[in-house]
């Protein structure tokens, strides 16, 4: 597990256009980006069309990063995610898309708080707010995020209506900012 | 229109999350543009939502995407200098950092011994200098160290955590520029992070090293003063 503090220095090497700690950036975060790349878009190669733009936008951006924007890592993940969901957004039919996603293979899965005892600061906080969530609404959260699906999708998959569903990801996003901002 | 702040905030939520769609979402973009408020509360969101991507499992990418990305970084940044000449040098960031430019040159600091290190790549190394240590198998990074000259400590944090193995420590080394003697900077602490403290000695020639590697000794260090292995991390002065 990256000691994800580290990546801040980093990042204000790079903002000052040095090539050598950006590489060592892309190092550690890369394979983070890389899979939410994957989960998003299912496809391998377009995940790394993804990752690579992500990369030019952080390098280009990265004197515009201040802690205010959140850790070096969700900041980096923001970049990410939004190109993913761009790339999906300009497939031709999303619901090919989803089609496809079930011949795609799985990709890995999330990281196990149990088994990997090195987890950052951070992770853990976020885990110790996710827990108390109902199940409903974390489901609901992590399928938007991970799949870029609208509340529509989001119902279908869990065979709810499409105002319950709202009512869960809109409560449970409260929860989760009520419990990182203590 | 007018909306509180819960309202801004739950709003920026599903804005980041991705389930605020169409009309709604342009709707809110245009706000934002002219309510600074709004800007904000999507800025808090993006960092906490986001956080949710430490929870995945990391994959790494094919070897071909970096130097993709290395090869439009170099076009990047020669036609950002072309274009305007002044792209990045506008940034406060980078004015501030101006003085030092000319010593901020990017160096790799290799702990093979024989390579001959150009004096013009050095960097200057400041009273709180980073290295970065990093495996020399596949380049992976392994420790972090920020350097407190005043003190006369080196702060360690693992990033990788590599294992010496049974009976066995890492050793960190510097070498002079000229000399070919190395010197011993001290034993890493067990689990890879901690404080060092280093000797005077050290500490006077540490601003001078041109080369930090990491080699793997038996337990208490290596007996002869000098790397009795062949030193498997190498450090880069950040």
């Amino acid at each position: 597990m990256t000691d994800f503090s580290v990546l801040s220095d980093l990042l204000d090497r790079s903002a000052t256009g040095d090539q050598v700690a950006f590489k060592h950036l892309y190092k550690l975060a890369a394979p983070y980006l890389y899979a939410l790349a994957i989960k998003i878009l299912r496809d391998a190669t377009a995940a790394e069309d993804v990752l690579q733009e992500a990369f030019l936008q952080i390098w280009k951006d990265a004197q515009n990063y201040n802690s205010d924007k959140g850790t070096t890592i969700a900041w980096m993940a923001g970049i990410a995610r939004n190109r993913a969901l761009d790339t999906l957004r300009r497939l031709k039919s999303h619901n090919r898309t989803l089609q496809a996603v079930e011949s795609e293979p799985e990709p890995e899965p999330f990281v196990d708080p149990k088994a990997d005892a090195q987890l950052s600061e951070e992770t853990r906080r976020l885990l110790n707010c996710l827990q108390p969530i109902q199940a409903e609404q974390r489901n609901s959260i992590m399928m938007a995020y991970f799949q870029g699906l609208s509340y529509q999708q989001v119902a279908d998959s869990a065979g709810a209506p499409i105002g319950t569903v709202k009512s869960w990801i809109r409560r449970g996003l409260w929860a989760l900012r009520e419990c990182m901002q203590q | 229109m007018k909306l509180n702040a819960q309202i801004k905030q739950r709003l920026a939520q599903e804005y980041v999350l991705g389930t605020l769609r169409g009309p709604a979402r342009a709707r809110l973009e245009k706000l934002a543009e002219e309510d600074p408020a709004i800007r904000d509360c999507i800025n808090q969101a993006s960092a906490q939502v986001n956080q949710l991507a430490e929870l995945v499992q990391p994959q790494t990418p094919p070897p071909n995407v970096w130097p993709a990305i290395e090869s439009r970084l170099s076009q990047y940044s020669a036609t950002a200098d072309s274009s305007s000449g002044v792209m990045r040098t506008t940034s406060r960031f980078w004015q501030g950092w101006a003085i030092a430019a000319t010593l901020l040159l990017a160096v790799s600091v290799a702990m093979q011994f024989e390579w001959p290190l150009p004096i013009d790549t050095r960097r200057e190394f400041a009273a709180d200098a980073m290295i970065l240590v990093t495996a020399d198998a596949d380049n992976t990074p392994a420790w972090f160290i920020r350097a407190d000259l005043s003190r006369r400590e080196l702060r360690l944090r693992a990033i990788s955590i590599p294992d010496p193995g049974p009976g066995r420590v890492f050793q960190l080394w510097l070498k002079l520029e000229g000399e070919d003697r190395v010197r011993s900077v001290g034993l890493i602490p067990q689990g890879g992070e901690g404080t060092l403290t280093i000797n005077e000695e050290i500490a006077s020639v540490l601003p001078r090293a041109a080369k930090f590697g990491v080699s793997v000794e038996p337990a208490g260090g290596s007996p002869t003063g000098q790397p009795t292995s062949t030193p498997r991390h190498h450090g880069y002065l950040l």
